[in-house]
C-alpha cells in the first residue's frame, strides 16, 4: 500500500476509534456501575450480557480491528523513524502485521466465543 | 545506539519549543502507552471465556470461574493507578488527534500572508491552541473521575 | 561601561585529535552587540583557529546558523543581551554533520531542497526560455506563495525538527516549504507531478506537526503551515 493511502486509513481509524470506543467507554462505566460492568453476569450489561448483543459485540470487534491497526501503524510508524534502510523497514513491516494479526485474531476468538456463550 | 539517545532527546524532550512540540511529545508518549495497554487489555478479556486454550465452546462455570480468578488477579491499586493515568491519556489522545487530522488537512489553520516582525506563525492559530487546551482539560476530567470509580475519592 | 559575558563554544577538529570539547571565552560586550561579533572578537583577539561561517550580517544569507543556547538560531541576529544570561553557549546546528567547530556541511540538505525541483516548471519550455516572456500574477495569487518564498535556507527549522533528527529521509521542513512554494505558484504547471513521489515512503507524511521548524524560522516563513497545506493536497489529489 501506499504511504498516502496508510496515512488516510490511519485517520479514518482514528476517527472511528472515537465512536466504537465512546460506546466502548460508556457501556463499562457510564450507562452502568463500573463493580456490575466487571461482573460475569447478573446485570444488564455485565461482561456476558455486553458480549451476547448483536450490536455492543459488533462494536467490540469494529474496535479490535480499528485499534489494532491505528495502534500498531503508529508503533511501525515510530520504530521506522528509529531506523532506515529496506531490509529493517520490510522486517518491521513483517514483523507488524504479523504481531497485529495475532491481537485481532485472539480478540475475534474471545468475543466470537463469549458471543456463543451468552446465547447458549 | 547514538541514534536511539538521539530519539529519546527529541522526540521525548519538548522545552522551549512552544506548544505544538508539547502536543508532539504528549502523543507519542500516550499512543504508545495505550497501543501497549490495547495488547494486554486484549490478552486479560480473553479470560472471559477462559484463557489462551479455549478455541471452542466452554462449559459456562468453567469460563466463569476463570473470569473471576482473572478479577482478582486484576483487583490491585498499581494496575487501578495505571488506569487512571491511562484515562487521562485516551482523552487527550482523542482530542488532540482530531485537532491533528484536522490541521493535516489545513482546517484550522490560517493562511499564508506576507510575513511581519515579529512573526506569529499561521500554524499556531488561536483556535489549535484551545483545542490543546480542551483535551487537557477532558482528559484531566477523565482522570478525575476514574480516581473516583477506583479508589472513591469524591465520595464522603 | 564594558561587560563581560562567558562564551562556551563547542570545538571541534577532525584533523587534529577528532574530539568534541567546550572551550570558554570572556567576551567584553557593548550595546547592541550579537552573538556573531562575540564569535568574531574571539577570533580576531583571542583564538584565530576558531573557525565560523558567516558572510551578511544582517540575516540575509543564511550562513551563520547556530546553537545558541540550546536553540538553533543566527548568530548575526541574536543580541547578547537578548538572551539575558551570562553565558552564552554556541554549538553546531543539530542535524548536520560538523565540518569543524561551528561550521556544518549542509551538503544533504541542499540536496534534499533540489529534490523537490525548487524551479517554474512550465509546459511551454520553449517560450520560458525567451528573456522577453513574462508570466503575470494578481496579488492574491502572490499572498498564497509569497511567505514560503522568503526562505534564506539556514538550516534553522532543519535542525530543530525532532523527525529530521532520527529519519534521514524525511525530506525535513525547508525542502517541503518550497515544495509547496512553487506547487502554489500560480505561474507553475506541474501540478500532481510534484505530488505523486510526496505520497510515497515517509519523504513528506512522517511529518508528526510539532511546528518547531516555524518557531525558529528567523524569516517568518512558517514551514509547518506549508507542510499542512501541502500534505492536504498530496492526501486528496496525488
Amino acid at each position: 500500500m501506499r504511504a498516502k493511502t496508510i496515512q488516510l486509513l490511519h485517520y479514518i481509524t482514528g476517527l472511528g476509534i472515537l465512536v466504537a470506543g465512546g460506546i466502548h467507554l460508556a457501556t463499562v462505566f457510564l450507562l452502568s456501575p463500573y463493580e456490575a460492568s466487571m461482573s460475569f453476569d447478573g446485570h444488564p450489561l455485565s461482561v456476558i450480557a455486553v458480549y451476547r448483543n448483536l450490536f455492543l459485540a459488533a462494536t467490540l470487534q469494529a474496535l479490535l480491528v480499528l485499534v489494532a491497526f491505528h495502534g500498531f501503524n503508529g508503533l511501525r510508524t515510530i520504530l521506522s523513524e528509529l531506523h532506515q534502510g529496506p531490509t529493517y523497514l520490510k522486517l518491521l513491516n513483517a514483523v507488524v502485521i504479523a504481531a497485529a494479526a495475532v491481537v485481532v485474531v485472539y480478540g475475534t476468538r474471545t468475543i466470537v466465543i463469549a458471543h456463543l456463550l451468552g446465547n447458549a | 545506539m547514538s541514534t536511539l539517545l538521539t530519539a529519546l532527546r527529541t522526540w521525548l524532550v519538548p522545552f522551549r519549543y512552544g506548544l505544538e512540540r508539547w502536543s508532539y511529545t504528549m502523543q507519542r508518549i500516550s499512543g504508545v502507552v495505550i497501543a501497549l495497554y490495547f495488547v494486554m487489555h486484549v490478552a486479560s478479556t480473553g479470560q472471559v471465556v477462559g484463557g489462551p486454550s479455549v478455541w471452542t465452546l466452554p462449559p459456562y462455570e468453567y469460563a466463569k470461574q476463570v473470569w473471576l480468578e482473572t478479577k482478582e488477579f486484576l483487583a490491585n491499586p498499581l494496575f487501578d493507578a495505571g488506569l487512571v493515568v491511562l484515562a487521562f491519556m485516551i482523552f487527550f489522545h482523542s482530542i488532540n488527534g482530531v485537532r491533528l487530522v484536522l490541521a493535516h488537512f489545513g482546517l484550522i489553520l490560517k493562511k499564508p500572508t506576507r510575513p511581519e516582525y515579529p512573526y506569529h506563525p499561521g500554524s499556531m492559530s488561536r483556535i489549535q491552541r484551545v483545542i490543546f487546551w480542551v483535551s487537557v482539560a477532558l482528559a484531566t476530567a477523565a482522570l478525575v473521575y476514574s480516581l473516583d470509580v477506583f479508589f472513591k475519592v469524591l465520595q464522603p | 561601561m564594558l561587560e563581560e559575558v562567558k562564551f562556551k563554544v563547542l570545538r571541534y577538529d577532525p584533523d587534529k585529535d577528532g574530539k568534541k570539547r567546550f572551550q570558554e571565552f570572556r567576551v567584553p560586550i557593548r550595546k547592541g552587540m550579537t552573538v556573531l561579533q562575540g564569535l568574531l572578537h574571539i577570533k580576531e583577539k583571542i583564538d584565530p583557529t576558531l573557525s565560523i561561517r558567516f558572510s551578511c550580517r544582517m540575516a540575509t544569507c543564511g550562513s551563520c546558523g547556530m546553537m545558541i543556547n540550546g536553540l538553533p538560531r543566527l548568530a548575526c541576529y541574536t543580541l547578547i543581551e537578548e538572551l539575558k544570561t551570562r553565558t552564552v553557549v554556541v554549538e553546531p546546528l543539530r542535524n548536520f554533520p560538523i565540518v569543524k567547530d561551528l561550521v556544518t556541511d549542509f551538503e544533504e540538505f541542499f540536496n534534499k531542497h533540489r529534490s523537490v525541483k525548487p524551479y517554474l516548471i512550465r509546459i511551454d519550455t520553449y517560450v520560458q526560455e525567451k528573456s522577453n516572456t513574462m508570466y503575470l500574477q494578481s496579488d492574491e495569487e502572490l499572498v498564497r506563495y509569497v511567505q514560503f518564498a522568503y526562505c534564506i535556507k539556514c538550516g534553522l527549522c532543519y535542525a530543530a525538527c525532532p523527525v529530521v533528527a532520527t529519519d534521514k529521509t524525511f525530506l525535513g521542513p525547508q525542502a517541503l516549504a518550497q515544495a509547496y512554494r512553487y506547487y502554489a505558484d500560480s505561474r507553475d504547471e506541474a501540478g500532481v507531478d510534484r505530488l505523486k513521489p510526496l505520497g510515497d515512503g515517509s519523504s513528506l507524511l512522517r511529518c508528526h506537526f510539532a511546528a518547531s521548524c516555524s518557531q525558529v524560522c528567523p524569516k517568518g516563513v512558517d514551514p509547518a503551515l506549508a507542510i499542512q497545506l501541502l500534505r492536504k493536497e498530496v492526501l486528496l489529489r496525488s
